[in-house]
């Protein structure tokens, strides 16, 4: 399954081997610790265990900044 | 972070008596919050904070240093809702769309929020950034702190402000921490409080967000509608401090609370020894411009020798 995820101000597509992804799966694929990053779903916070579809309005927040 | 289990409901609701689900967990301090009590929950950790380490009264003129990103904007918020006298300061760097997405976000916010905003450009008060790196010797964060610090103070005292609110959060102050214990840095050691006083022409200096972990000031601008830059500046690519704090979040995701006693245990008792040795010695004028420093001539004005000879 692709869902297409907001990161940084830029699109980009991830792309999933199961059928069932969670807000979980999608900080995995893309490195993350939810220890400082978090999922938003149709603008709500996505707890770790909730599912996501390729319908959903997906945003990923990283919260680590250098400098 | 540990997980929220489904259908918890928010702490301080359900001492109240209330049904509201929780959407934050927090686990370091137990604490499982809804987006009302997570916003209030923010707010009083940040006056509780100021009000620890005295670092200001609602008499006060604050000038808090705006850069466009979540924390300085969620701290101007903050302070703004608590009831302080705070306006924006925002140093135009001279990065390209970086400093131009991000001084627009910045202005919108002033508007939203009816503070002003004052804003300096650094091309012309020196020359911007990607000029600046190419004669330094030092990394490009090193040298931008230096003008920002510099500029930040010089205005606070021309626009009468007598606070320069900064909006460093835990993460920042413990990735400092952690490289400088590395290092066994003892001279940048003994200078990591949260408030550094005023003396003869340096404007105190605070740390609000300083128990506020990174997350927690992401989720507050979420929950605020606060717009904010998300990307990074492309010149803190590969930043050190990123690294740590990677690093330091594997260990807090393990052990929850380790950051925050990192840090204030540090406060506690390893920083009165460091200032019990400190020999304490007082800024000079500037020969050049008068602003204070420690040497002849200060920073800056080193910086524009530095860029009139590469010319």
């Amino acid at each position: 399954m692709d869902i297409e995820i907001k990161y940084r101000g830029k699109k980009q597509v991830l792309k999933f081997d199961k059928e069932k992804i969670t807000a979980g799966d999608i900080l995995k694929a893309m490195g993350l610790s939810p220890e400082y990053a978090f999922v938003v779903k149709n603008g709500e916070i996505a707890q770790e265990d909730e599912t996501v579809s390729p319908q959903d309005e997906i945003k990923v927040v990283n919260a680590i900044s250098g400098g | 972070m540990a997980k929220l289990k489904k259908g918890t409901r928010c702490s301080i609701c359900k001492a109240k008596g209330e049904k509201e689900k929780a959407v934050v967990f927090l686990p370091h301090h137990r604490l499982a919050l809804c987006r009302k009590h997570f916003v209030s929950w923010f707010e009083k950790r940040v006056e509780k904070t100021v009000k620890e380490f005295r670092m200001f009264s609602k008499k006060d003129r604050i000038l808090v240093a705006v850069s466009g990103g979540k924390d300085s904007l969620s701290l101007w918020n903050a302070l703004v809702n608590l009831g302080y006298q705070a306006d924006g300061f925002y140093i135009d760097l001279g990065i390209d769309q970086y400093s131009q997405d991000s001084k627009q976000l910045a202005l919108s916010f002033s508007e939203k929020i009816d503070r002003s905003l004052h804003i300096v450009s650094l091309k012309e008060e020196l020359a911007p950034i990607p000029v600046i790196d190419t004669v330094s010797n030092r990394p490009a964060c090193s040298a931008c702190g230096t003008v920002k610090r510099y500029y930040m103070n010089r205005y606070a005292k021309e626009l009468g402000y007598n606070i320069i609110a900064t909006g460093h959060n835990l993460d920042d102050e413990v990735a400092v921490l952690f490289g400088n214990t590395l290092h066994w840095d003892v001279n940048y050691l003994k200078r990591q409080y949260p408030v550094l006083e005023e003396e003869d022409g340096f404007v105190r200096k605070v740390k609000p967000l300083c128990k506020i972990t990174e997350k927690e000031s992401a989720l507050y601008a979420f929950f605020n509608g606060i717009e904010y830059i998300e990307y990074e500046c492309p010149f803190s690519e590969g930043a050190s401090s990123i690294e740590y704090k990677e690093l330091l979040s594997r260990l807090e995701e393990k052990h929850p609370g380790t950051k925050l006693q990192f840090y204030t245990n540090f406060l506690k008792n390893m920083y009165p020894i460091l200032k019990e040795h400190e020999k304490k010695e007082k800024p000079k004028k500037c020969i050049i411009c008068g602003e204070p420093t420690y040497a002849d001539i200060c920073s800056v004005c080193k910086m524009r020798e530095r860029l009139k000879k590469a010319v």
